[in-house]
């Protein structure tokens, strides 16, 4: 079974000798919408940075594969161009680089050639309409003085530009208001229907709003339990312990 | 011409980090530094406002160093009196009325030693770019400036000199009541480098705002030492010093704010901020205050760092290779030195001089 668009095998990493991920497997198929919940530490966002190539982590053991060839094989910015998307729990800010500037070039380096300068205004338009973002942000500073909710519709932002293969979305929801919270689930939902999603929450209210195919629960570095939506509204019933004592 | 002035010893705290004898012009012919205004359009010009360039009288800039003389007379001024003696006379650069285009004026320095003096007075609003650029192995500019009771004036200041070009910049501002000079200073060219920048708030309610982002490559040597004095009270200011030093370039930026007895209410802040891209490359940064007043408020702070492997790695996630999100950091760190000027125009200049200059960069 590899015709997966992310087969993960067994997968060992660790970060300066302490084991994080201790042997998780998970796969996703294009158009597949998948859910990992879990308590703090249990390694979800651990492995949304692995698979998309933070160097501070070391693959110790298992495969990871995307689109049926090795990840390992990609830099961080091929696996962007070749699809792949990770909306950061907490973006960096970069001073000095203004909203506008830093998504052109963005889009630019993902599509392989600079978009029509009208072509990306409407579509720039079109998505900041659709996420409730004044026009004013594209001169701000990349994430500089920006609240949560303003950094995660920047992500958000960012995604419905580069239009990816592979969406994972670390604790996207957290920090977002009712309307935020709505108007993301929207664009999330909004994506291509062969693009697969990784969402990486805590909380059920996200699910509701983009309901998962799968739900997996992921404890002390592994994925200990899948099933389906129904397996959020338990873990909202009655939390982690059962699971944890098992 | 042979310049014979003596060298100010190194225990001078202007001197210490680049010595005048580094700096001092070798003995050749001067040649005048020229002068072209690029003056608007008429339709930009408001009733009464106008542009006018003319050739300045000594005491134009005679005054504009004893004015700083007093506040701290040990310092010995080799750098004022060196291009006193090889640009005797000067222009003037009067901008009255209010503006609404950027008035461009281009210096060009030509000939091995170039010395030129430029005054700037502005009685309303106005936007000014002065930019930099010839031959020149050695080049030498005083540029004083008297910003009058309730004017604005922004300064945009860019410069393209030669790789192995030496180049000397004394400024000498006056602010007076409810006015402001808004400076920016893209430092990008020439080998070795020493600016002496002086400001006087005086008059309440001034204001003077400095961004100045510098680019070091090569083996450059880049010195930026400002000033400014709050003579009044209820007077603001603020500086922000961005450099971004590569391969084995040496940055040094050295700020001196001096809050006179009684300028209560005054409010002052210095930052400056270091990005080492390499090993070899070293940046200093010494804030100093002098605060003689009781009721005010003044800040200062200096950071030095590597570049941030965090906004590397983000903007590879999106797309970019190593070499270009590292590009886009530093151009982002450079362009924040101007994000405080608050002043749209000039900003816009300097930025845009800035992505040329980086653009050409990859190619140095």
């Amino acid at each position: 079974m590899t015709d997966g668009l992310l087969v993960v095998e067994d997968l060992h990493v660790e970060v300066e000798g302490t084991p994080i991920l201790n042997g998780v497997d998970l796969r996703i198929n294009a158009g597949e919408r998948h859910a990992i919940m879990g308590l703090n530490g249990a390694g979800k966002s651990t492995l949304a940075s692995v698979l998309m190539g933070h160097p501070a982590y070391q693959i110790t053991g298992g495969s990871i594969t995307y689109n049926g060839a090795p990840l390992e094989d990609l830099e961080v910015f091929e696996r962007a161009r070749a699809g792949m998307f990770l909306s950061f729990q907490y973006p960096s800010a970069i001073p000095g680089v203004q909203v506008g500037t830093f998504l052109r070039r963005s889009v630019a380096a993902v599509r392989g050639e600079a978009p029509k300068a009208k072509a990306f205004r409407d579509e720039l338009k079109t998505a900041m309409d659709a996420l409730g973002m004044d026009r004013s942000f594209l001169a701000r500073y990349v994430n500089d003085g920006f609240s949560g909710g303003e950094k995660k519709r920047l992500e958000i932002l960012q995604m419905m530009l580069l239009q990816p293969r592979l969406a994972l979305l670390d604790e996207t929801d957290s920090g977002l208001d009712i309307d935020a919270m709505r108007a993301v689930a929207g664009a999330i939902n909004s994506l291509p229907s062969s693009c697969g999603v990784l969402l990486i929450t805590h909380y059920k209210r996200l699910l509701d709003l983009v309901v998962p195919d799968v739900v997996h629960v992921m404890i002390n570095g592994r994925i200990v339990e899948r099933g389906g939506p129904e397996l959020a509204e338990r873990l909202e019933q009655h939390g982690y312990d059962g699971i944890v004592a098992q | 011409m042979t310049v014979t002035r003596p060298a100010p010893l190194r225990s001078i705290h202007l001197w210490r980090h680049t010595p005048w004898s580094w700096m001092a012009p070798d003995a050749h012919s001067v040649s005048p530094l020229h002068v072209e205004l690029h003056p608007p359009t008429p339709s930009c010009l408001a009733e009464g406002g106008g542009v006018d360039l003319h050739q300045a009288s000594e005491d134009r800039f005679s005054t504009m160093v004893r004015a700083h003389e007093y506040t701290r007379p040990d310092v010995e001024d080799v750098a004022r009196a060196t291009l006193a003696e090889l640009a005797y006379g000067g222009q003037h650069l009067d901008l009255h009325g209010d503006l609404t285009e950027v008035v461009h004026v281009d210096l060009v320095a030509r000939g091995e030693v170039c010395a030129g003096r430029l005054h700037v007075r502005c009685t309303g609003h106005a936007t000014l770019h002065i930019h930099l650029s010839g031959s020149a192995a050695w080049c030498g500019l005083h540029l004083t400036g008297q910003v009058t009771d309730g004017a604005h004036l922004a300064v945009a200041i860019t410069d393209e000199l030669g790789k192995d070009a030496r180049f000397v910049r004394c400024d000498d501002w006056h602010v007076g009541r409810d006015a402001r000079l808004t400076s920016g200073t893209l430092s990008t060219g020439g080998f070795r480098r020493k600016s002496d920048l002086r400001h006087h708030l005086n008059g309440t309610g001034g204001d003077v705002r400095i961004g100045i982002a510098v680019h070091g490559r090569g083996e450059r040597h880049d010195d930026h030492h400002v000033e400014i004095h709050h003579h009044l009270g209820h007077t603001t200011s603020s500086l922000v010093a961005n450099t971004a030093c590569g391969d084995a370039s040496r940055s040094i930026g050295t700020g001196r704010l001096v809050i006179a007895p009684g300028a209560d209410g005054s409010d002052a802040g210095q930052v400056f901020r270091n990005l080492l891209l390499s090993e070899a490359a070293r940046a200093d940064a010494i804030p100093e205050l002098e605060v003689l007043a009781d009721d005010v408020a003044a800040a200062h702070g200096a950071a030095s760092a590597a570049i941030d492997e965090g906004q590397v790695h983000y903007l590879m996630c999106r797309g970019l290779d190593r070499s270009t999100a590292e590009d886009l950091v530093v151009e982002g760190f450079l362009a924040a030195a101007f994000g405080e000027l608050k002043h749209e125009r000039v900003v816009g200049v300097l930025r845009d001089r800035l992505v040329v200059h980086l653009d050409c960069a990859q190619e140095w």
